[in-house]
């Protein structure tokens, strides 16, 4: 079941997202975005749908279901 | 668990640096106005900075007075528009240093206003310059040895210089963490709703990474103001009538 989505063409890289993740859940992907940045990917077992992420992203790049 | 998802009223991506505070303060406060429903029924007043690029990707209407001169615009705002909500995002260069006569005026006055002051302890978009808040013996490009008292000057606190005005708010938060950021967007709705009911002139601080400007990397930046920022600017409220 996807938990959390990622809209990670507008991710700038600042990695709070993955800082604040108490589970573990997200972590730094391969994929480069438009912007250059390698983008977070996330690890949908983990998740608990805290909203850290979303919390701490200045981006918008979480949507947590 | 509540779903949680951006706040409808982004109509764009932001154009601020990545790590940057001033994204996490934006969409605090468009929660805070959806979830209040007077997003119609308000007019944000932004400085001339990094603050004012709220305005490229939250549809709400903005006006951009002359720099630093927010205190004087709101007041007028609110005059002309009393059914209005009137407040401004603004950075600590705008607020305390082109505009520090402005502010302290409005607060004086009493002005049934609201301030959201981001504080980065510098100039964030013309290169990381010294400003009124930047704290002693932190170094900036324009004092790459650190401020000194002797060179540059006290710094600014805000609760030192508004902390005994007759005012309805003032409080200082930052948004480090999840904790930190719900304490900011509980300052926020206080301060809208003592707007609301005319109690006077309101002012939340916010402490803000500005990681291009401290060549940190956002975590740390985040990690610098709850070690170091932190303890030179209080968080807390220090008027809440």
């Amino acid at each position: 079941m996807e938990k959390i989505k990622l809209s990670v063409e507008h991710c700038k890289g600042c990695y709070l997202c993955i800082a604040n993740c108490k589970p573990g859940a997200l972590s730094i992907s391969k994929e480069v975005n438009a912007k250059g940045y390698l983008v977070p990917q996330v690890d949908q077992d983990k998740c608990v749908q805290c909203g850290c992420c979303y919390t701490m992203c200045p981006d918008l790049v979480f949507e947590i279901f | 668990m509540v779903p949680k998802k951006a706040p409808e009223l982004f109509y764009d991506e932001s154009r601020f640096c990545g790590g940057c505070g001033h994204g996490i303060f934006n969409r605090i406060l468009a929660e805070v106005l959806e979830e209040m429903d007077i997003v119609s029924d308000t007019i944000i007043c932004s400085d001339i900075g990094c603050n004012h690029q709220f305005q490229f990707w939250m549809n709400v209407d903005a006006i951009v007075p002359p720099h630093g001169k927010m205190g004087a615009a709101i007041t007028a705002m609110k005059r002309v528009r009393p059914d209005k909500n009137i407040m401004t995002i603004a950075g600590d260069g705008g607020a305390y240093a082109i505009g520090i006569g402005e502010t302290t005026s409005a607060a004086l006055r009493n002005e049934n206003v609201v301030m959201f002051v981001m504080n980065n302890t510098l100039f964030g978009m013309t290169g990381g310059q010294l400003a009124p808040t930047t704290m002693i013996d932190q170094k900036v490009a324009s004092a790459p040895l650190g401020r000194t008292v002797e060179d540059n000057g006290q710094n600014t606190d805000v609760f030192k210089l508004m902390g005994d005005m007759d005012i309805a708010y003032l409080a200082r938060t930052s948004v480090t963490s999840p904790a930190n950021i719900m304490k900011t967007k509980k300052a926020v709705r206080k301060a809208i709703e003592k707007h609301q009911a005319g109690k006077g002139f309101c002012l939340v601080e916010v402490l803000v990474p500005c990681p291009t400007n401290w060549h940190m990397t956002p975590a740390k930046s985040m990690e610098y103001i709850d070690e170091v920022v932190s303890k030179v600017y209080e968080l807390g409220e220090k008027i809440d009538r």
